[in-house]
């Protein structure tokens, strides 16, 4: 079931209206229910499978930590249950990947040896229920928890609540538990506000998203049919694409859960306007952004602290490696997180000769600059939006050596969907720029329901008829899904 | 909270509770639902896309009563093309007009796509080969390269009723149809849908491409199947399964193979959709690696792009996937050639 369809558009009011027959009591059972009703319309039951056995493993090891006395049994109930739950995400994510690249490396190195490769396995939402679980067992172990969650149902809730369960944000037990736990009453003013904000992120989707996708999957559907212009349009397009993609449903998947009076965090606040790779990671898939810098980086930065920024580098490189992996089983994903990993490294290195560069030339607090950072920190993002986007590691590499191949072939491309579709791509894309600035600078956009009524409402019509309108009726799915 | 927003909500949880039994339970949702016309049907491109450019109403003929195969001299099995009576009999009994023979047209209503599993649909009805046999298997365009890989494998009783029961639960294509086609919603969504393609020329999803001269709906699939270039081995392994087919069926049940695939609309009439897909004549390379195979087929697509001039007749219906009696008689008369009964009567009329 997807946010931005008809199904889910229904299956909304009938969790209220469950909610409200069931009463407090029933509270967790009814979004239990209903997160996993959720899970099974993608009809694959082992995905429920391997959310419960993930469940039930760190629920049982959270409790074993709380009992355990000593510091050696701590450290092997937790190291069991991490463990246990990356098998769950090996078994169901890269384990035909592994196997491949096993038999093509005995094949290179002339040994008879085949690995059966096994099925490839739909594993939406299994990276992010797994995350989520590893980081209450840290939190647990490292005592940043300080109990553990004793209510199975609460606990499954906690990995399921289905407006985060397939794409995120992964929340931290700290924060979400004790929101499921508290009374529940129908707030009208959080249910408007989480409304709009599900509206908006529809509107991102569905009219701005998907209709990118038109000369998006035009041009990376078969790269090697074009060179030059197309495949550098295609590329910023698909910078653009992938932002709306992913705010929009967490946009959804926020105003979903603010409905039903809990908020979830907070996952985008304008990437592209970032001043460095470092500040890149600040405000792009935060939740991810804070798992890997908290759950990776830093244990690791601590590991290696007597290297300096040596070791500061070091640790950045591996934690995006593993960012990249967590991303996908296939090496263009492994490329883009190590890219990723070398732009922050290399800051890492370059940032105090950088501050003296700027201080002999005077333009630290320059706007300049600033503008100079954003747009060098935005193309280098981009860059490594190619080996994100690309099927093969072999077509990336193709349209890194084409990029700057001659001018021809870019009005084809963007007359190729029909005029109406550039001007509402065009127009949809000043819309959603335009509102992001008036949230940013004025108070009316930061707390837009203090706004008089007839604004509002128009607003809510826009809205609507926005999205009415201009929605692609594609029903497509969301890129984060993939991952 | 007022009283009014009270009740607005209270109508939105109902609303919705009413929309998922209407689509769960068809029994009831069925009175909810916009009907059609008594004797005629909508046509389905029209149903799906609801345009009024291109709203078209075609008279239906009463299906006929069933015949009975061991009886019968030929035997007709396919998809919606051998069971249209769209202002025309059945293509079985268009059939049995043009050449005097039995003919039986096999359909089912229990049995999941019998057409796809003529194997196991034959042994499901304990069909007896006791005597020779023609079979005129028919398939639309689109389905073929699917049904190559079903038509010698065997449909298993359990898993439709796994995939019942999912259907039932899990699956929601029915909910969404009836919260699309109610009495409340179905005529706000048609006023959009006219907006929208009036004002942007936009057009459902389930719409490929329409032309304004003809006015003429394409289905979307098809355009997807254009869109697919096949290769010369990919038809050779589609023509190996169904040649795999024919002697099975000769074998088991002494029926000889005649293979009909029906053009999609939109492979007949790419010409008038601008800037459309090109056609790969997938079904002249497919009977060709057929022939010479020895399986008898129709080249249903050389026959109908013979037949298509400027100004000329419709061979398929405007705002419908599927043939106009003009079509299914140009058809019917080859395969009545074909057959070449002694009975055959050019010209009758039926």
């Amino acid at each position: 079931m997807n946010f931005n369809s008809i199904e889910y558009l229904l299956f909304i009011p009938l969790v209220f209206l469950c909610l409200k027959l069931g009463g407090e009591r029933l509270r967790w059972l009814v979004l239990l229910g209903a997160s996993f009703y959720f899970y099974l319309t993608l009809k694959h039951l082992y995905l429920l499978v391997a959310l419960l056995a993930v469940a039930l493993v760190s629920y049982a090891c959270g409790l074993a930590l709380a009992a355990c006395a000593s510091e050696r049994g701590k450290r092997a109930v937790f190291w069991s249950g991490v463990a246990a739950n990356l098998m769950v995400l090996v078994a169901l994510k890269y384990l035909p990947f592994l196997e491949k690249n096993l038999n093509a490396l005995c094949a290179g190195a002339g040994l008879h040896l085949a690995v059966p490769e096994t099925r490839v396995f739909v594993s939406i939402g299994v990276s992010y229920f797994v995350f989520q679980a590893i980081s209450y067992l840290i939190d647990l172990y490292l005592e940043v928890e300080e109990k553990p969650e004793r209510h199975l149902g609460y606990f499954l809730l906690y990995l399921s609540f289905f407006p985060k369960l397939l794409q995120g944000p992964i929340e931290r037990a700290g924060d979400l538990l004790p929101q499921l736990r508290a009374k529940w009453r129908f707030d009208e003013d959080n249910f408007r506000a989480g409304l709009l904000q599900f509206g908006w992120g529809m509107f991102k989707k569905a009219v701005v998203a998907d209709r990118l996708a038109l000369y998006v999957n035009t041009v990376y559907g078969d790269p090697h049919a074009y060179s030059g212009l197309p495949l550098l349009a295609a590329t910023y397009l698909y910078a653009f694409q992938l932002y709306y993609d992913f705010s929009g449903y967490t946009d959804m998947a926020l105003g979903s859960a603010r409905m039903l009076n809990i908020r979830l965090t907070q996952n985008f606040n304008t990437p592209y306007l970032a001043r460095s790779v470092a500040d890149f990671w600040r405000r792009w898939h935060v939740s991810f952004s804070r798992w890997i810098l908290d759950y990776i980086f830093k244990p690791l930065q601590m590991r290696l602290r007597d290297w300096g920024n040596l070791g500061t580098a070091t640790a950045l490189l591996v934690t995006f490696l593993v960012s990249g992996i967590w991303h996908g089983a296939s090496w263009c994903f492994v490329i883009w997180g190590g890219l990723h990993g070398v732009y922050l490294a290399a800051s890492v290195l370059y940032k105090p000769l950088q501050k003296k560069i700027h201080k002999r030339l005077g333009v630290e607090k320059s706007k300049l600059l600033a503008r100079w950072q954003t747009a060098v920190t935005f193309h280098l993002v981009c860059f490594a939006w190619i080996f994100f986007r690309s099927a093969t590691a072999a077509d990336a590499l193709y349209v890194v050596s084409h990029l700057f191949a001659g001018v021809s072939g870019v009005g084809d491309l963007l007359a190729s969907h029909g005029n109406t579709d550039l001007a509402i791509a065009a127009g949809s894309l000043l819309v959603v720029w335009g509102v992001g600035m008036v949230r940013e600078r004025s108070a009316l956009g930061r707390d837009f329901h203090a706004a008089p009524a007839p604004l509002r409402i128009a607003v809510y019509l826009a809205l609507a008829a926005g999205v009415l309108l201009f929605n692609m009726d594609s029903n497509a799915g969301f890129l984060y899904f993939n991952f | 909270m007022s009283r009014t927003r009270k009740i607005i909500y209270a109508v939105v949880m109902l609303f919705a509770l009413f929309v998922v039994i209407g689509g769960k339970f068809p029994a009831f949702g069925r009175h909810f639902v916009a009907g059609e016309p008594p004797g005629r049907v909508v046509a389905n491109l029209y149903r799906m896309s609801e345009l009024e450019r291109f709203r078209e109403e075609i008279p239906v003929r009463p299906p006929a009563p069933e015949g009975d195969p061991q009886q019968a001299d030929v035997l007709t099995l396919g998809d919606s093309f051998f069971n249209s009576t769209l202002e025309s009999p059945l293509f079985a009994q268009a059939l049995a007009g043009r050449t005097g023979l039995k003919v039986c047209n096999l359909q089912s209503t229990s049995f999941f796509e019998p057409q796809s599993y003529p194997l196991s649909f034959l042994e499901s009805i304990h069909y007896r080969g006791d005597k020779k046999r023609v079979l005129i298997l028919e398939s639309v365009e689109l389905s073929v390269p699917g049904r190559g890989e079903t038509y010698n494998g065997s449909f298993s009783a359990s898993g439709n009723k796994l995939d019942a029961l999912a259907f039932r639960v899990l699956k929601n294509s029915d909910v969404e149809y009836f919260f699309k086609n109610n009495v409340v919603v179905h005529p706000l969504l048609k006023r959009l849908k006219n907006v929208r393609f009036e004002s942007f020329g936009v057009v459902d999803k389930s719409i490929g491409a329409y032309s304004r001269q003809p006015g003429m709906l394409f289905y979307g699939r098809d355009l997807d199947f254009a869109a697919q270039k096949r290769t010369d081995a990919m038809l050779d392994a589609t023509a190996d399964k169904i040649a795999e087919l024919s002697k099975t069926l000769r074998e088991r049940y002494h029926l000889e193979l005649i293979y009909l695939v029906i053009p999609n609309k939109y492979s007949v009439y790419h010409d008038l959709v601008r800037d459309g897909y090109r056609y790969d004549q997938y079904i002249p390379r497919l009977c060709e690696k057929l022939t010479q195979r020895g399986v008898r087929n129709v080249d249903a697509y050389s026959l109908y792009r013979g037949s298509v001039k400027p100004g000329s007749p419709l061979l398929y219906y405007m705002s419908d996937t599927h043939y106009t009696p003009l079509g299914k008689m140009l058809l019917v008369d080859a395969c009545a050639r074909m057959l070449g009964a002694k009975s055959y009567r050019q010209g009758a009329d039926f």
